[in-house]
């Protein structure tokens, strides 16, 4: 019986407190609690300043006098462990990790067979046993993979980063190289595209690769606006303007409408579907409306076939230098088709015209009629040509508008696609300088090693996830041991606390022979 | 000078048009046209005269009319049908002098379908001496008792002159009783007789309200107050 109390007096040196007060902080640090006289090989020198000061500071581990147990010193995984899920990272600050490895691990093996052999001794077999088999799978087992893990892939992470900065070195000695070698070149640099959405910061630099030199070489050529007058385009300022695009639509569909709404009444009086009188009629509204749409599309058509056929003109009145060389592409030049198109669209504007000015003038006539009965309508009257101009002001102009778009545009368009064709021409010249092609290759090679870079730090960030993931595994388990060591202790303190004050009986056997009567007895007993 | 050269802009780059885009555009411009065209169709329904109507129009063919008399009686009465009664309304022309005839007798879509008639069978012709607006209006109720269902604008263009007052108070006043009778309207009159005309002759219809009588330069005005007084039919 002495000695069984003294092998329990022995054990609940090693045994933690249920008051959390009675430990410091520090106390209960894992690394400094196991094993205080030899710190761990694996910490920095900033950590082993900082256990020293910890186990200064700390009050011994001993039972005190009522009994109580000291302090756990087992596992306080979470007090300098890697904080990268919880906390920010401070600066300079390097934390290893906080499990019970190398030497640590015999500390505490050491305390966990001691308790393991006391439970044993005092007849708590299934306890014993069990905690063996925890302390096994939670923390012997997760340490070792871990460390096993960092032995393996601790080399290559390092490795990894000597590689990337062995690479940025380089990027940095290619792109000198690259810039060199545009202007050895005289190649420009192109002024990178503006962001499609407006933001505050300054466009990214544009990445060097060969796209980034080809896209140099097509730009350093002729603005179109450089070269508007020598080749005959308009100037870039009138073309991408939006208000004169909107302009240019509102145009294209309100002239037609209004030439298009006085032709189709003028076409609907002459055929005696419209009159004065109908066009007062507030339910003939839908009549007029009709009307205007007949006439729209009747403008619409006239004016495209106008422009169709001037763009035939023009493109018959071309003349082309060689012929010969330039076969079998077709001789355009024909004088009788120019005619034959001109005649059309003159035949058609003066067909509009003549309807215009008729239905005009039955409409005038009718407004003298109805003159006579506010005692007017014997004026003199308006003779019949002034109608024919009338009718020219309102659709003449806009077939004559389509028809002058319809020549200038194709002619545009070729002045528009000699400059590509010169631009073309241009890079493809420069291609062929070895200065150019050197700044390719050297576009090439800063690309190679931007993309080299990528690799490398991908690796690098793939060991680390597997690093951390191995360390967030071993701190788990290691704290669920803990949660089971707090957890048996306490139990244990509940189990012993009558024998701290009562005499001793008999030896408390709890083995798995114990018989009914023996178990009344210890019961009847406390 | 800086090397460095702006970023070219190439018009057929990007130019590919989205067909989500083009095809909401279409469907946008369709529904627009639609609203639109269905609220002119509504507005022009609305304008409509719905109530059933029948005109009668007798031309003063007498010596006492002028030719320029005759043609503005005529453009009156064109506007009348042009712009004022729905298509196909029934219409009858009677000229009269001492004596009356009838000259036509249609539905007419447009008042060009009168021309004919009235350039060779009023304005042209030259009746014989008397006026007599009474035997008009008498033809009238007979024309009014084919249409029951109807209501009536009598047009008596005459320039005032009238030989037979007392009959043609009595036949006025039994066309401001007749309710189917919605407008009397006489004119050109000269201004001679316009006083006669409005307190006299046709005072009775002047008292209901039904009479409008225009001149040689208020025949536009005239036509507006008749179109109020048919549309306030309409309520």
């Amino acid at each position: 019986m002495e000695m069984e109390r003294n092998e329990f007096d022995r054990v609940a040196a090693h045994l933690p407190t249920d008051e959390p007060e009675t430990a410091t902080p520090n106390a209960v640090e894992p690394q400094a609690s196991l094993s205080p006289a030899a710190p761990p090989p694996s910490e920095t020198n900033s950590t082993i300043a900082e256990a020293t000061q910890r186990q200064v500071g700390e009050p011994p581990a001993v039972p005190s006098v009522d009994g109580v147990f000291a302090p756990s010193p087992l596992i306080e995984p979470y007090r300098d462990a890697a904080p990268f899920w919880h906390m920010p990272l401070e600066p300079g600050v390097f934390h290893e990790t906080p499990l019970i490895v190398h030497s640590q691990l015999s500390d505490a093996e050491r305390v966990v067979m001691l308790v393991e052999s006391y439970l044993r001794k005092a007849g708590y077999e299934v306890q014993a046993s069990e905690l063996r088999m925890r302390y096994t799978h939670w923390v012997k087992i997760p340490a070792t993979q871990y460390e096993q893990l960092r032995q393996e892939l601790e080399p290559q992470r390092i490795e990894c980063q000597r590689e990337i900065h062995a690479t940025d070195k380089a990027i940095e000695q290619a792109q000198t190289e690259f810039m060199q070698a545009m202007a050895t070149a005289r190649i420009p640099l192109p002024v990178p595209p503006p962001p499609k959405k407006r933001t505050k910061q300054p466009p990214a630099p544009e990445p060097i690769s060969p796209l980034l030199v080809e896209r140099a070489l097509q730009a350093d050529f002729a603005h179109e606006d450089e070269v508007c007058g020598e080749q005959g385009v308009a100037p870039v300022s009138s073309k991408g303007n939006v208000l004169v695009t909107v302009g240019q639509w509102l145009f294209e569909f309100f002239a037609p409408l209004a030439a298009g709404l006085l032709l189709g009444v003028n076409l609907g009086v002459i055929t005696g579907l419209l009159s004065l009188e109908v066009l007062q009629r507030g339910e003939a509204l839908w009549l007029v409306a009709l009307a205007a749409v007949i006439g729209l599309f009747v403008e619409k058509l006239v004016g495209n076939t106008a422009y169709s056929l001037m763009s035939s003109a023009a493109m018959a009145s071309e003349k082309r230098e060689v012929v010969g060389a330039t076969e079998p592409f077709p001789s355009m030049r024909s004088s009788v088709r120019t005619v034959f198109f001109m005649a059309i669209i003159a035949l058609m504007t003066v067909a509009i015209a003549t309807v215009d000015a008729l239905g005009l003038h039955m409409l005038y006539q009718e407004r003298q009629q109805e003159a006579q009965l506010e005692g007017g309508g014997g004026g003199e009257q308006v003779p019949l040509w002034v109608f024919f101009i009338a009718g020219l002001i309102i659709s003449a102009p806009y077939i004559v508008y389509k028809a002058v778009k319809g020549w200038r545009e194709p002619e545009t368009r070729q002045r528009e696609a000699r400059i590509t064709y010169l631009r073309w021409k241009h890079v493809d010249r420069r291609r062929e300088e070895p200065a150019v092609q050197q700044a390719f290759a050297k576009a090439q090679e800063v690309a190679n090693l931007h993309q080299r870079r990528e690799t490398l730090i991908a690796e690098l960030e793939h060991i680390e996830r597997r690093l951390d993931s191995a360390r967030t595994e071993c701190v788990g388990s290691t704290q669920k041991f803990r949660d089971y060591w707090d957890g048996l202790i306490a139990w244990l303190r509940k189990e012993q606390a009558p024998y701290a004050h009562a005499p001793r009986y008999a030896p408390r056997r709890r083995g798995s022979n114990e018989t009914l009567l023996q178990k009344l007895l210890g019961l009847f007993r406390r | 000078m800086s090397r460095y050269r702006g970023s070219r802009s190439y018009r057929h780059e990007g130019d590919a048009q989205n067909p989500l885009l083009t095809g909401l555009a279409l469907v946008g411009i369709i529904a627009a046209v639609a609203v639109a065209g269905r609220w002119i169709w509504n507005y022009s329904r609305a304008q409509d005269i719905k109530t059933p109507l029948a005109v009668g129009a007798g031309f003063d063919v007498s010596q006492s009319m002028s030719k320029e008399q005759k043609q503005r009686a005529v453009a009156f009465l064109n506007k009348v049908i042009g712009e004022v009664m729905p298509a196909r309304t029934p219409t009858k022309i009677w000229r009269y002098a001492e004596t009356i005839e009838t000259v036509h007798e249609s539905r007419p879509i447009a008042s060009k379908e009168l021309n004919t008639v009235s350039r060779e069978t009023i304005e042209n012709y030259l009746g014989k001496w008397g006026t007599r607006p009474d035997k008009v209006m008498q033809e009238f109720q007979r024309f009014a008792a084919q249409y029951p269902e109807r209501k009536f604008v009598l047009c008596l263009f005459t320039d005032g002159e009238c030989h037979t007052p007392k009959e043609t108070r009595e036949q006025a006043a039994r066309l401001a009783q007749d309710s189917r009778v919605a407008a009397v309207v006489v004119g050109p009159v000269i201004n001679r007789y316009r006083r006669a005309v409005e307190n006299s002759y046709y005072a009775p219809l002047h008292d209901a309200g039904k009479l409008f009588v225009f001149g040689e330069t208020d025949g536009l005005d005239a036509l507006a107050r008749l179109k109020e007084r048919l549309r306030a039919l309409e309520n």
